[in-house]
């Protein structure tokens, strides 16, 4: 439990890998064979070093740490004050890094399949989205956080910008002017921190904070303030998701795949770092629990009204944060479990959903209900997949969501909320209305568009069905085991209530 | 984006809540004065004189030397992003008709109407820059300055030649060339990370001044490897210098700060030399393929 | 006293009020389904006072029933705030930040 290693090979090589390969793929640019191989080397790379890897630390530059009491260590496990900038692998990183690179090796699979021209760029910037994933759930310093949260904006709005439509243009460029907000927002809190305390290691900062000093609290709530702002950029959640949906609906369904991945990981990743500094705080988690709600209902309410497949997912998908925001500022055991079980299951499944998705964009009449219909008929396994993806995202017993929904339902009830309870079902109930008005609409509605002299667009690649079933079968394995997952979300969760000062 | 949705009624509001987080944030930085801790501090200056002489470089390339390894990818990528705006690896889908990318024109220069003693005094100012910059690059390890402003002073001799010149300036950077180096510079500041890996286990270990297996400071538990004498002769030696402080003398070396500060500042001319390329003269695959 | 007639015409303009413009049965249903689960929200967000006194949950959610009648469709108000459009957002995160600086300094 309490890893002692302070430098864990396997760490850098998750930064390293996807940096070396992005610069690569960028300067290879339009060479397609080069940039497979490249590509599909590096992601099966990533997959094979997060599955080998013990648990451990890495000291970034190799400072050791300096003991209370004079003299210096490199043991991880003994008290003391980190000169070096300290990333953390243990099993929640395990499960979520994991998870992040089969999704990448998928998408990148899919890019290399569908996309032409000069896909060098856009690849790049995949694996620059998994780098900034990876840092996020890693770091155990406010203001490497603070770069990675930053770099992260910057990349979404690249991947968004790929697709060249007005609308993607205006979604990444509404989506940067905000990340200046938020980007801003928490480097003025990491200011606030570093001023009370005196150190940017989170851990370290969390025994310096000066709690119980009242002539400080309004210092602490401020910067509560600016990386509760922050969160809610990062992941999308209430009053920016707006422009969040807008980046997933106009991004590249399979790109979306990735940019949701990355947000999830960055509202764990923040979301826990706000407890552990912050939870003690009064109304602390009243606020993320209550940023948690208006987003989850708003979100599903603006997913009923949408009309086109890909922007319904869009808002579905920020209505889901808001549950695993939920789960995490609920601030008990269970909660942390659901919340972190919710955002894990809440990637495959809605990575189902997406590729059921990008399986409709390719017979050339986009995504929207009013002008796709009867794809049933020609892609009936499509059909089922993206039938599938909606019962595991509304919790329908055997799939995943439901495993981790009901964890939530139990643990909001054992808080003393039952009105939370009530809104996660409202939640899962409106996601199925939502999603079965679009598969309705899309898969099973008669044609009724005139058939000759249409185009047909392409056939759907072999990929995108080899990659669906993969998803399926783990949507399936977590709803009929779900410990296999909860065993790595355990310790964290245990970690971030009991220990708070050990990532 | 209607203006409407800050008028009337809303516009009271938003101010109201402006006010309230004015009062909120400025309650709390007045809160700070004088209580702000030193944490960490003391000790990154007690070992200051051991490592980079200048004090800037060793905390911005040693102690965080991770953290600027992804700040020097934010320049990267914004100048990859910032590109891609313009047209630079849009990606299309095979076979379905979809809506042309949004195109760009390049901006409108006159180079013809230039002042004569402009066009003249322009070269020998150029030059002046850019030594100017590799000044500042060479001396980072011992004085101010770095990579980041060689490469920012660098770029701005690039754009003094491009308003100048034109697009056949002095430096005639293509774009290509500078995508090359950015690419490089950034490659070559990850993996300078790689021999401190390698022969400690940590990732960028600062190898050359090897403060910790050296023996210069004692008081270390746990560190596993120690860094060969090879290693040391070749990247830490060429830049030692003895340190004369009022409390001692230091034998103090840079290690590979100064090799990263190269890294950074080919990533930096790359980004930013990119940037003005582009954004003044749009971009085209042609022009690319025909290279 | 509102006759059979004039209830009719209330009625009819309700709904006429949230499906202007996109008249079709599936948008349709969308702003149904989304209108009563703004209204159930809104409930559970007044019942949530119970938290501080039972009284004044009750008394809150009475007076938000009534509200919600009053105010007709929520939806088409809901959806204008959604928009993406700049400075609504940039207004909505000013609220929320003000709110969450204000409750945690002086609640």
């Amino acid at each position: 439990m309490n890893e002692s290693i302070s430098n864990l090979w396997s760490i850098p090589l998750f930064i390293i890998i996807p940096i070396l390969a992005a610069i690569l793929l960028n300067v290879l640019y339009s060479r397609k064979r080069a940039i497979s191989v490249t590509a599909v080397v590096s992601s099966l790379a990533l997959i094979v070093v997060s599955v080998l890897s013990p648990f451990g630390f890495h000291w970034f530059t190799g400072q050791p740490a300096v003991l209370p009491t004079g003299g210096y260590t490199y043991r991880a496990d003994l008290l003391g004050w980190n000169l070096a900038l300290e990333y953390y692998y243990g099993p929640l990183q395990q499960i979520a890094i994991f998870l992040a690179s089969v999704l990448l090796l998928f998408v990148v699979l899919i890019a290399i399949n569908s996309l032409k021209k000069n896909t060098g760029t856009y690849i790049s910037l995949l694996f620059l989205t998994f780098m900034s994933a990876a840092i996020v759930i890693m770091v155990n310093d406010f203001y490497h956080l603070w770069i990675g949260v930053e770099i992260g904006s910057l990349i979404v709005a690249g991947v968004v910008l790929a697709t060249g439509e007005a609308v993607s243009q205006k979604a990444a460029l509404k989506y940067t002017f905000f990340s200046a907000l938020s980007g801003a927002g928490l480097a003025i809190a990491l200011a606030l921190i570093l001023g009370v305390t005196g150190y940017a290691n989170i851990s370290d900062a969390i025994i310096a904070m000066p709690l119980n000093d009242a002539s400080l609290a309004s210092v602490l709530y401020v910067a509560f303030g600016f990386t509760v702002l922050s969160w809610i950029y990062a992941g999308g959640l209430a009053p920016i998701h707006p422009l969040k949906a807008d980046v997933y609906g106009s991004a590249f369904p399979h790109a979306t795949i990735l940019l949701q991945t990355q947000s999830k990981l960055m509202l764990v990743a923040i979301g826990l770092v706000i407890l552990r500094l912050f939870g003690t705080l009064p109304f602390a988690k009243e606020v993320m629990l209550s940023v948690s709600v208006l987003t989850m209902m708003i979100g599903v309410v603006m997913a009923m009204l949408q009309t086109d497949f890909r922007w319904t997912l869009a808002y579905l998908i920020v209505s889901h944060s808001g549950l695993v925001t939920l789960g995490i500022s609920l601030g008990t055991v269970q909660g942390i479990i659901g919340g972190l079980f919710q955002a894990v299951n809440d990637v495959v499944y809605m990575s189902v959903l997406l590729l059921a998705c990008e399986g409709i964009y390719y017979f050339g009449r986009g995504t929207s209900i009013k002008t796709v219909s009867g794809i049933a008929k020609r892609a009936p396994w499509l059909a089922v997949a993206a039938i599938i993806g909606a019962f595991a995202a509304s919790g329908v017993p055997p799939f995943n969501g439901f495993q981790s929904e009901i964890i939530l339902i139990q643990a909001s009830l054992n808080y003393g909320m039952p009105e939370l309870a009530i809104v996660v079902l409202m939640v899962s109930v409106t996601t199925f209305i939502a999603l079965f008005k679009g598969i309705y609409n899309i898969f099973l509605r008669p044609d009724d568009a005139p058939q000759a002299g249409e185009k047909q667009g392409m056939p759907v690649p072999r990929m995108l069905y080899v990659c669906l079933a993969a998803l399926i079968f783990i949507t399936i394995l977590f709803g009929v085991y779900p410990q296999l997952a909860i065993n790595f979300l355990n310790e964290a969760a245990l970690k971030v209530v009991y220990i708070p000062w050990v990532p | 984006m209607e203006s409407k949705a800050l008028k009337g009624s809303r516009g009271i509001i938003a101010v109201i809540a402006l006010m309230i987080i004015f009062v909120g944030v400025s309650t709390s930085l007045l809160q700070l004065n004088g209580n702000v801790a030193r944490g960490i501090s003391p000790e990154y200056n007690a070992l200051a004189p051991y490592e980079a002489p200048n004090n800037l470089a060793s905390w911005v390339y040693d102690y965080r030397g991770f953290d600027t390894l992804i700040e020097t990818g934010v320049i990267y990528v914004g100048a990859l992003v910032s590109v891609l705006a313009i047209g630079r690896g849009i990606v299309r889908t095979k076979g379905v008709a979809e809506e042309a990318p949004v195109a760009q024109s390049s901006m409108d220069f006159h180079v013809s109407s230039l002042n004569v003693i402009l066009k003249y005094f322009g070269i020998p100012v150029i030059i002046l820059i850019v030594a100017y910059s590799l000044l500042v690059l060479t001396g980072a390890a011992t004085s101010g300055g770095g990579g980041f402003q060689c490469g920012v002073i660098f770029s701005s001799a690039f754009l003094l030649g491009m308003i100048f010149y034109g697009k056949k300036n002095p430096l005639n950077l293509s774009k290509k060339f500078l995508i090359g180096i950015g690419g490089f510079g950034w490659a070559l500041y990850a993996l300078l990370g790689l021999p401190g890996y390698l022969v400690t286990g940590y990732w960028q270990y600062n190898v050359g001044a090897d403060l910790w297996s050296s023996g210069l400071i004692s008081g270390v538990s746990g560190m596993s490897a120690v860094v060969p004498d090879i290693m040391r002769q070749i990247f830490g030696d060429p830049f030692r210098i003895l340190l004369v402080l009022s409390d001692g003398t230091y034998a103090s070396t840079a290690g590979i700060v100064p090799l990263i500060n190269i890294g950074e500042a080919f990533n930096v001319i790359g980004a930013i030399g990119l940037i003005f390329l582009v954004f003044a003269y749009g971009y085209t695959d042609e022009e690319g393929k025909s290279k | 006293m509102g006759s059979i007639d004039s209830l009719y015409d209330k009625v009819k303009r309700f709904v006429i009020e949230f499906t202007s413009g996109k008249g079709t049965s599936s948008a349709m249903t969308g702003y149904m389904t989304g209108e009563l689960q703004t209204v159930a929200f809104i409930m559970i967000l007044a019942s949530f006072f119970r938290i501080f006194s039972v009284p004044l949950g009750i008394v809150l959610l009475a007076a938000v029933v009534g509200a919600l009648f009053f105010f007709g469709p929520m939806i088409k108000a809901m959806e204008r705030e959604n928009s993406s459009g700049l400075n609504r957002v940039l207004f909505w995160v000013m609220i929320y930040f003000a709110v969450i600086i204000a409750v945690t300094l002086w609640g």
